[in-house]
């Protein structure tokens, strides 16, 4: 994807902010994703039904 | 042959360690709570003969014991990656902390075994509750043990104690483990009690039974009495541990509170209002539903409601305004200072006022709730507002451990694994400067 390759380039530049604010939100993402999964894997196995 | 120097690509291998150990807590602490939360409210259960208690606790035991693999796995998938990825700090860690680690393991142990034994002789101690509540105690209590051992380790990577590691006592209990621990043993139950809250309110809209409906709007409340009532003592535990860090680490005290990470405790008071404002906003809206009217402590709890507003947004407003990216720069004004936003005395007035302001409304509140409330009436709006604190809480806790574990980093000049002792990289600092002098430190 050249819009990805861009930012990252943009990311990249001298002066830029480098890969921190990228890492921060893949770091949040993967958190959420990975607590929501297992509460709603356990929620659906503890329904009565 | 040892492991290598391995890299992930692009997200780096500090945030596998993160995103593994942030996930890890947010099971632990809601486990711990809710073991502790579970067993207090079967013994009320026992004590007012009320069933819903029962009911609750037998349900969130249930919950615990299948939520337990999802916890305990993320633990060693992490040890597992920091091993991988740190294999130099976490023979150090090995070494300084042997016999935590042991006795941490030994803990869980006790914990998973104690937590199944609970559950499963539920029914066969039905005569025997005080015993059975035992049991769930007991469960807590390791989990407890538990999380204390690894306190020990945490706030000793962000505050070194000035001893030798072989020092055991002086390791263990340094400078921060205390406040670090009490603000943590708080936390459990204030972050357990926002999420049986925020269950129990998406439960309460889903239910079209009469008799669902009453048990989720109690169970709503129950939740958020736990989570609030244990919520407004943090901010002077909070304050303690601060108080820790800044005289032990002045620089990271430094780098959170007014330098480049300021932003991040900017967060953590918003969404702090966030959870106060909705917590307060519902008690105002039950205290309509009381079984003997109060119309004087509901007219209190909405001048509550305002002065909670107040101090929240004193808080969050910034001491320098240049931390808002792009409109002062423009404006030519980099240099601005905001001075309602000084610590001292507006952020002290502000955290001192939200938990007075809590304890005086959580008192109203539980004076009323004696009386009891007429259940499976309460609004929607009331259950988006404890959706809403279950949200809020979870991210509260994401940044607090992300503001702990950056705190280390300060101008990643280098950045530290263990405070002045051991950089990112791995590599150890001389002697004269880490704290535990050459039992650690050594490289040059």
């Amino acid at each position: 994807m050249p819009e990805l390759d861009l930012m990252l380039a943009l990311l990249n530049q001298p002066g830029g902010p480098g890969y921190a604010p990228l890492r921060l939100i893949a770091g949040f993402l993967l958190i959420i994703t990975i607590v929501s999964g297992a509460y709603l894997f356990t929620y659906w196995i503890s329904k009565d039904e | 042959m040892p492991i290598g120097n391995l890299e992930v690509p692009i997200i780096g291998k500090n945030v596998v360690i993160a995103a593994l150990v942030q996930s890890h807590i947010l099971f632990a602490a809601f486990i711990i709570g809710a073991v502790l939360i579970a067993a207090t409210s079967e013994y009320l259960g026992v004590v007012t003969k009320q069933p819903k208690y029962e009911r609750f606790a037998r349900n969130l035991a249930r919950f615990v014991v299948l939520l337990f693999a999802s916890g305990a796995a993320l633990a060693i998938t992490f040890v597992l990656a920091l091993i991988t990825l740190f294999p130099v700090f976490f023979s150090y860690l090995q070494n300084i902390f042997f016999w935590v680690f042991l006795i941490e393991a030994f803990m869980f142990l006790g914990q998973i075994i104690i937590v199944y034994a609970w559950y499963n002789v539920w029914d066969k101690l039905a005569y025997r509750k005080i015993l059975h509540v035992t049991f769930g105690m007991i469960a807590g209590f390791f989990g407890l043990m538990a999380m204390t051992m690894i306190d020990a380790v945490a706030s000793y990577m962000l505050t070194p104690a000035e001893a030798p590691a072989t020092d055991v006592a002086r390791t263990f209990l340094n400078q921060t483990m205390v406040p670090l621990n009490m603000h943590r043993f708080v936390g459990n139950f204030s972050y357990a009690g926002f999420l049986i809250a925020g269950w129990g309110a998406w439960r309460y809209l889903r239910s079209t039974r009469e008799e669902d409906r009453e048990y989720y709007d109690w169970m709503g409340h129950w939740g958020l009495v736990w989570g609030f009532g244990f919520l407004i003592i943090q901010p002077v535990i909070g304050y303690g541990y601060l108080k820790g860090i800044r005289e032990s680490a002045p620089e990271a005290f430094n780098t959170i509170m007014l330098g480049d990470k300021a932003w991040v405790f900017l967060l953590l008071v918003t969404e702090i209002a966030f959870i106060s404002i909705a917590a307060t906003a519902y008690f105002v809206h039950k205290l309509k539903f009381a079984v003997k009217p109060m119309p004087l402590i509901r007219k209190m709890a909405v001048g509550a409601l305002g002065f909670t507003a107040l101090f929240t947004l004193l808080n969050i407003i910034p001491a320098d305004a240049a931390i808002i990216p792009g409109v002062v720069e423009f404006a030519g004004g980099e240099e601005t200072k905001i001075p309602l936003g000084d610590m001292y005395p507006w952020k002290y007035i502000g955290l001192i006022g939200l938990m007075l302001v809590g304890f005086f409304v959580i008192a109203m509140y539980l004076r009323a709730a004696s009386n009891g409330f007429h259940w499976g009436r309460a609004s929607r709006w009331s259950q988006y507002a404890l959706m809403g604190c279950a949200f809020f809480v979870v991210m509260t806790m994401i940044t607090m451990g992300y503001t702990r574990e950056t705190a280390r980093r300060v101008d990643n000049d280098p950045g530290y694994l263990i405070y002045n002792c051991i950089t990112l990289e791995q590599e150890l600092t001389p002697a004269e400067q880490c704290p535990a002098g050459d039992t650690i430190g050594g490289g040059s």
